[in-house]
């Protein structure tokens, strides 16, 4: 397995036809500006399509991303076009610190209502965000001296620039400058960890967590971050009308903002703006329909999130995807430069000291005082038949459970009392039974987002590529790369993880895992579904791991892997401990022999 | 204020409260064996409401008979619901909350083919039988028997559900799949069709709580939305799962809705029920009366 392997060029570089959502969005912008040039009534069109695919984008990162649901977004662009209103019209300031009132009012009302949410289950958001939009419209026609109720404000200022009011298609193309701005930091930022660490706690906290990501803070940046977009977009929208009353705020303007990610196709970068020009723009052209559209809306949306949950961004990409696949049968033949296979660099191995440790679930004594001591820079197997509590162990030292009684020291730091994140910045990582890649993601990504409590570049950084966030993006992409040679898989740095069959996506977990150079690593069977051939190579890699010092604790069923690799060895039978010691005192107990028998010990 | 003015408000709040309480155990008999939150079920009990006045005043069916045609087409809808935006989406693990958006899109269908079927007029329904709407005055104390038939009806079905619950080969069955749906499978109990049940029932049930409350709050397509939220509010703060919790807690947001009313205008009492649940939900996540835990990843 330590070897040299070929590193294929990143696909980027592949001269290919570009992709079809490039070429789809690229000639969707292309004549909504020439049609905004032909008349007036387009410009006002286009203008307004730019406004919401801006303010769409900013709900992506949360609903899309993230995977919060939020009904509120209507409402958070109500709320930010009011702030422009009542600062240009009643206070005198111009456009611009008006848009950024407008952008902290939203934002601020954002993270106010994410606040519940960050402990909540996310259908409760929902109703939140549902009672929230019901809230600011009637709020809106009460405060009568500030919003002016029914009537609201008339003449609202265009921005200016150097003295000129932007109005017309000056106007359009800040909008757009805005939105492409936006377009381009996001597509920075989600390609980092910032993006890596919210699409992984769409789809639940644990690897988020394991990995050392503190996922209330993340779902709060989501919150303020999607916030502060619709104030943005809200003071253009103000702007682009020059007059607000609360009828343009209607429960169904929120609702459309959902209608446009979901169906654009959440979590894509293009979503929103094929969501905008299929389901804004379309139907304004056909006029007709427009009774009947909150109808034709439910119906889209019932039909996408049943049959075509990726939307249609997601369709297309599924069409480039299969053309991609094509494509990599022809050969690569370009610059195969080779890369140099690297477990990690020397570390202080973490001890484990686990003192009689208890788990209660309900009624049920799952680890019944258990003891363990593991010293730095071993390995150490923990066996058992099925339901002895072996993966309960690695969650109780990983922090993923808190023991009913007893404790964990990690590296001499009493560790039972902190949960799972802090645990990981600790220096410990961690893989799991069933590997949890996000599948979405390539091989390489995956593997980078094990680097996220070690990366120093704060979001602001990555979002607009500054120095530091680009060195440590080349820095850890090489680190990555080397990773993956030495798990031997760093010919599909760059392929989708999901196409990877299940024993190397168990590898690619290792690989992340080192990437967080851990002090201790915890691995959960990773021998299951591994062939002989992997199986010697997997030994190879843990005693390659063992050699850089890290202290390595594993749940295996493998014996034969087990007495050949393991230093020390635990075995558990029915949350007690049955042996301890080395393998070959343990494999010759008399009481080991019988619970793996099938005789009562 | 006077003697009467408060308990005219607080018979009001009680009232408002129970159809709220109602609102919040149809949620959680959709909930129980499905871990799925019906969006549309406040679109559900607008539909019992319109259908009523479709059966009662303009048809003028007998109350009994409208009532129960109501409900059995309010269930079979829900069962429709269930069948297209449910049960395709529990079956795909990746997608474990899809049906967030699933429901919400059947509730937007809901709600916008019921306005151009119906209006946007708000309609007359008759009391339930035996109830009038005319107000009696009982020392100081005003109320109407409507009232006192709603929160009877509250209490009377809220026991029922639980004692199916407790008590029934069924209930224990939504119990134990609630619990494990694997596991439940195992015993020879088909998730599948709980769900199905659970989802016909909680719509019946989401039907009833409409006809009931229509003679009050007039059948209108806009009460939907507005008893959803409430609805849910309920159930936040009495804690998902929990119905008596429900009651105490729709009681409360009743209340403080009625009283609020002396001095707030309806659009303040709605921000003020807002940040009362934020208010909970921050200090107990998981409501009055709820457990935390429901399900780990």
């Amino acid at each position: 397995m330590e070897h040299a392997a070929p590193m294929p060029p990143p696909p980027a570089v592949r001269a290919r036809l570009p992709a079809l959502t490039t070429v789809v969005c690229a000639a969707l912008i292309a004549a909504g500006l020439a049609a905004a040039l032909s008349s007036s009534y387009f410009l006002m069109l286009m203008t307004f399509a730019a406004i919401y695919v801006l303010a769409a984008m900013g709900l992506n990162l949360l609903t899309g991303y993230a995977g919060i649901v939020s009904v509120a977004h209507g409402a958070l662009i109500c709320v930010g076009s009011y702030a422009c209103a009542i600062a240009t019209v009643r206070l005198g300031w111009s456009f611009w610190p008006a848009a950024a009132l407008s952008a902290a009012v939203g934002m601020g009302f954002s993270a106010l209502l994410g606040l519940p949410a960050l402990r909540l289950s996310s259908w409760y958001f929902v109703l939140i965000t549902i009672a929230f939009s019901l809230s600011v419209t009637a709020m809106i026609n009460d405060l009568r001296a500030l919003t002016g109720g029914y009537g609201g404000i008339v003449g609202i200022p265009p921005p200016a620039l150097f003295g000129l009011p932007l109005e017309g298609f000056a106007l359009l193309a800040l909008v757009a400058a805005a939105t492409a701005l936006l377009w381009w930091a996001m597509r920075n930022l989600l390609h980092s960890r910032v993006g890596w660490a919210l699409q992984s706690i769409r789809e639940g906290d644990v690897r988020a967590q394991a990995n050392g990501v503190s996922t209330a803070r993340l779902r709060l940046f989501a919150f303020a971050f999607s916030g502060a977009i619709a104030g943005l977009a809200g003071a253009f929208f103000a702007s682009a009308k020059t007059v607000v009353t609360p009828e343009d705020f209607s429960f169904d303007f929120s609702i459309f903002f959902l209608f446009v990610v979901v169906l654009g196709g959440g979590a894509r970068l293009a979503g929103p703006l094929l969501g905008v020009a299929a389901f804004y723009v379309l139907p304004e052209l056909l006029g007709s329909l427009k009774e009947y559209r909150m109808i034709a809306y439910g119906v889209g949306l019932l039909a996408f999130s049943v049959l075509l949950p990726e939307g249609l961004a997601g369709a297309l990409a599924a069409i480039d995807e299969r053309r991609a696949q094509r494509a990599r049968l022809a050969p690569a033949a370009d610059g195969a430069a080779a890369v140099q296979a690297q477990p990690a660099p020397a570390v202080a191995g973490m001890a484990v000291d686990v003192r009689e440790l208890v788990k209660d679930f309900g009624g049920v004594r799952a680890l019944d005082g258990v003891s363990v001591n593991v010293r730095p820079g071993h390995i150490h197997a923990i066996v058992g038949p099925n339901g002895s509590g072996k993966t309960t162990l690695l969650n109780l030292i990983s922090g993923f459970y808190r023991p009913t009684s007893g404790a964990v020291d990690l590296g001499g730091v009493p560790a039972h009392t902190h949960g799972p994140t802090d645990i990981a910045r600790l220096g410990v990582q961690r893989t799991f039974q069933t590997p949890r890649l996000m599948g979405e993601l390539s091989v390489l990504d995956n593997v980078r987002f094990g680097g996220y409590v070690r990366e120093r570049a704060s979001g602001l950084e990555l979002a607009l590529r500054l120095p530091r966030a680009l060195h440590e993006s080349r820095a850890f992409d090489a680190e990555a790369m080397r990773l993956l040679a030495t798990v031997g898989l760093a010919a599909r740095a760059h392929e989708r993880a999901a196409l990877l069959p299940h024993g190397q996506q168990r590898l690619v977990e290792i690989a992340r895992a080192l990437l967080g150079r851990p002090r201790l690593l915890l691995l959960d069977e990773p021998a299951a579904g591994l062939s002989l051939g992997e199986l010697d190579e997997l030994g190879a890699l843990m005693r390659a791991i063992r050699g850089t010092g890290i202290t390595l604790v594993m749940v295996e069923h493998h014996i034969e892997l087990v007495a050949d690799i393991a230093d020390t060895v635990t075995v558990l039978d029915r949350g007690r401990v049955l042996a301890e010691g080395t393998p070959q005192q343990v494999f010759a107990d008399p009481a080991v022999i019988a619970a793996y028998t099938g005789g009562s010990a | 204020m006077l003697l009467e003015d408060l308990l005219a408000l607080l018979a009001t709040g009680v009232t408002m409260g129970a159809i709220y309480a109602m609102v919040a155990v149809s949620f959680n008999v959709a909930y129980k064996p499905t871990n799925v939150f019906n969006m549309a079920q406040g679109e559900l009990v607008m539909l019992g409401a319109m259908f009523a006045w479709g059966l009662m005043t303009q048809s003028a069916l007998p109350w009994l008979v409208g009532a129960a045609l109501a409900l059995a087409a309010v269930a079979a809808i829900g069962l429709f619901e269930e069948r297209v935006a449910v049960a395709a989406l529990l079956r795909k693990p990746s997608h474990h909350h899809g049906w967030i958006i699933s429901t919400l899109a059947f509730s937007i269908i809901v709600l916008n083919v019921a306005d151009h079927v119906y209006g946007t007029d708000p309609q007359p329904v008759p009391p339930v039988p035996g109830a009038t709407l005319d107000t009696l005055q009982w020392g100081a104390l005003t109320f109407s028997t409507q009232q006192v038939a709603v929160v009877l009806i509250a209490v009377a079905s809220i026991a029922l559900v639980e004692w199916v619950y407790r008590r029934t080969l069924v209930g224990k069955a939504v119990r134990a799949v609630a619990e494990d749906r694997d596991a439940a499978r195992l015993n020879g109990i088909s998730p599948a069709r709980l769900t199905m049940t659970s989802f016909a029932i909680a719509a019946a049930y989401a039907a009833l709580t409409g006809v009931v409350a229509a003679p009050l709050l007039l059948a209108s397509t806009s009460i939907g939305l507005t008893l959803l939220v409430k609805g849910f509010m309920a159930l936040a703060i009495g804690g998902v799962g929990s119905n008596w919790g429900a009651l105490a807690a729709g009681i409360l947001l009743g209340c403080v809705e009625s009283l609020g009313s002396v001095s707030l205008t309806p659009d303040y009492r709605q921000v003020l029920l807002l940040a009362v649940v934020l208010l909970v939900l921050l200090v107990r996540p998981f409501g009055l009366f709820g457990r935390p835990g429901l399900r780990e990843v």
